[in-house]
């Protein structure tokens, strides 16, 4: 288990290191022009930070690195994960639904998919109460659709079916 | 000018926050962040960040109102849970939990739930007092800042939020650092051009700052509550809250007192927050007791201590929140994000600018505290049930609530798309302890401290010496490096307490 997380918060590590390299490598393809005064050149501020990141970000993987036995026996992290079978499933098949739900929504749109989403989601988190599920998923669907589109205004996606056929 | 707020000016705060819309969104705000505050795990934070789509269509002083409210009463809100379930609803009532959950398993369930009500209500009040007469004190000085000043108090912000970083000081700092990137994304201020874009016109604006918002605190949220599955107990006794007597409260006086100071001073340092406040304010209370042995078994002033100290740190963090515009907490830095997403710049000329708004958060941040007292008691039933919402309803709910609120923002897919993207970010930081308010603070200073560090060198003609050549930059400068320093010094300093003779180390 903290070899996972050892592994996890290198690889974290390493990832800020990369993208300061990446924000560095950046803002050499910007377009300042050659003798500008430094306070015009829109490159030189996010180039150090890039470099800040990058130093930072080196400091910590090797002091990670280094320290390998000693944080082993200490095991502090922020969150202690549970790495079993079902919390896999409860957090993989969760993403899939999201993922789901984001791209159909433009199609579908708000009123028809949001409901049938909910639905599943809440099913699928273990609740078995299936008439409770549906009226939380209407009443929810509703509610957002209420506050959001009638009391503020702020519109919600309506979807390429509902407004080519309706 | 003259940058203290008249009592007229008060007066007008007042007839504006008692206004029927103001009044009502500051309330609704109020019940917001009582109930997201008892739902453990979630906080007033989370609450803040739900609500923000709501406040942008809508008046600014009821929209800020509204924030306010979520922000006060989710101090309070945390407490519930602590008391009666023995976990922190927000990591600011973890201190309350050493006193008021000992009181619960005794029976004062009641008792400790109306020391807590009361407490945070007068902390926030004395916060109160201070934000008004302190504040426009402090932009007074403010004003003859120049840009290398604000450069460095921008740094000084960023230095103390990532000092006091769980794990260690450098994560914070690239936490801060990254924020600060973030906000480099858009169209160039100084030159027009634009930068980091990939020609993708939503990005010409640059990253909204909601996008990131939800993402690293209710998407990172979403996946930690899904990993944290079977941790919340359910099982609620009836909540009711029993007030304190006029005589418990003359006996505890002095603790009342020295809390409201020690949480509102703490405030006041960016970067510190509630959990800090209520342990010292907590540690200060129980060194100064009577009975210093009764704290851990459930002592009134345990809870007193905490509850006040971390009402009344916001109040505190306020201060440089709106005289200066540098955010004492993430908190804080949603409200300087609210005002922006309104077009107001934060800092010391909105006190010239803007005097009615400034005292109509003054009074709609005194008036919060007082709709929390009426309304905590109320609402105290309540919270048996809101305490017994399965996992299964809330997770879709913080979804949709995120969904619904960015989709909305610019009615753009991209904004979801960085929701999620930011989402994963922020789980990944927080699992591995990377701390996510340098992150939203840095984003929020970003475009200030840009700007202030690009005319400094404008000023100088390219020459950064202008950045260490002036007395107050230069105070600042020192405050930053002592910050920086300090958990690094209190490391070697246990080093040194902790090693043997031999020359090892003992363990702790």
């Amino acid at each position: 288990m903290h070899l996972m997380r050892k592994l996890g918060s290198n690889a974290l590590t390493l990832g800020f290191s990369l993208f300061g390299i990446w924000v560095i490598w950046l803002s050499y393809q910007l377009d300042v022009p050659a003798g500008i005064e430094l306070g015009f050149n829109l490159a030189f501020y996010p180039r150090l930070l890039g470099w800040v990141i990058f130093i930072i970000s080196s400091i910590i993987l090797v002091e990670q690195l280094s320290k390998r036995v000693e944080q082993d026996d200490k095991g502090t992290q922020a969150v202690q994960p549970s790495r079993n079978g079902a919390l896999m499933k409860r957090m993989g098949g969760s993403v899939l639904l999201i993922i789901g739900y984001v791209s159909l929504i433009s199609i579908v749109g708000y009123l028809l998919l949001t409901p049938i989403f909910l639905f599943a989601f809440i099913g699928f988190l273990g609740n078995k109460n299936w008439i409770m599920a549906i009226i939380v998923s209407i009443l929810l669907t509703s509610v957002v659709y209420f506050l959001f589109w009638i009391l503020l205004y702020i519109p919600l996606p309506e979807g390429i079916l509902i407004t080519r056929f309706f | 000018m003259d940058q203290t707020i008249s009592l007229s000016m008060i007066a007008q705060g007042f007839q504006t926050m008692f206004g029927p819309y103001q009044f009502l969104f500051t309330s609704f705000g109020v019940v917001v962040g009582l109930i997201v505050g008892v739902i453990p795990g979630l906080g007033g934070l989370i609450a803040m960040v739900l609500l923000i789509p709501f406040t942008i269509n809508i008046d600014p002083t009821a929209g800020l109102g509204c924030l306010i409210g979520v922000f006060v009463a989710g101090c309070y809100g945390g407490a519930i849970t602590s008391i009666t379930l023995g976990i922190p609803g927000s990591p600011v009532a973890a201190a309350t939990l050493l006193d008021g959950y000992p009181m619960s398993k005794s029976g004062r369930t009641a008792e400790a739930i109306g020391l807590a009500i009361v407490s945070s209500t007068l902390g926030g009040i004395f916060s109160a007092m201070v934000l008004i007469l302190g504040a426009p004190l402090l932009a007074s000085i403010a004003l003859r800042f120049g840009p290398p000043e604000f450069f460095a108090l921008g740094i000084l912000g960023l230095a103390t939020i990532s000092s006091i970083a769980k794990e260690s000081t450098l994560k914070g700092l690239i936490s801060a650092a990254f924020g600060l990137l973030i906000a480099t994304v858009g169209t160039d201020v100084f030159t027009g051009n634009l930068r980091f874009t990939f020609d993708n016109p939503e990005l010409f604006g640059g990253i909204p700052f909601i996008s990131t918002l939800f993402g690293i605190f209710a998407g990172s949220e979403i996946l930690i509550q899904l990993e944290r599955w079977e941790m919340i107990p359910t099982a609620v006794e009836r909540l009711r809250a029993k007030l304190p007597t006029l005589k418990s409260m003359r006996r505890h006086a002095k603790t009342y007192i020295k809390s409201s100071v020690i949480g509102t001073l703490i405030g006041t340092v960016p970067g510190t927050g509630g959990v800090i406040a209520s342990f010292i304010s907590y540690g200060e209370a129980k060194r100064s007791s009577k009975h210093p042995e009764a704290f851990g078994k459930g002592a009134e002033e345990g809870v007193i201590a905490s509850e006040t100290a971390n009402n009344a740190m916001v109040g505190g963090a306020l201060v440089p929140t709106l005289a200066l515009g540098i955010p004492g907490d993430a908190a804080s830095a949603l409200l300087i994000g609210a005002l922006m997403l309104h077009g107001i710049s934060p800092g010391p000329r909105l006190f010239e600018a803007n005097p009615e708004l400034v005292s109509a958060i003054f009074v709609g941040f005194l008036i919060a505290n007082f709709i929390m007292l009426g309304i905590g008691l109320l609402m105290c039933p309540l919270f048996t049930l809101v305490l017994r919402i399965k996992k299964a309803y809330l997770i879709p709910v913080i979804f949709l609530l995120c969904f619904a609120g960015i989709y909305g923002f610019r009615n753009s897919m991209f904004d979801v798309f960085l929701l999620c993207l930011f989402g994963v970010i922020g789980y990944g930081m927080r699992k591995f302890g990377f701390p996510l308010p340098p992150l939203v603070i840095a984003q929020v200073l970003g475009r200030m401290i840009e700007e202030a560090f690009r005319r400094s060198l404008l000023m100088s003609g390219g020459n950064p010496v202008i950045f260490i050549s002036r007395p107050i930059a230069d105070l600042i400068w020192v405050l930053v490096i002592l910050f920086v320093a300090f958990p690094y010094l209190q490391r070697i300093t246990i080093f040194k307490a902790t090693k043997r003779p031999d020359g090892t180390t003992a363990k702790r």
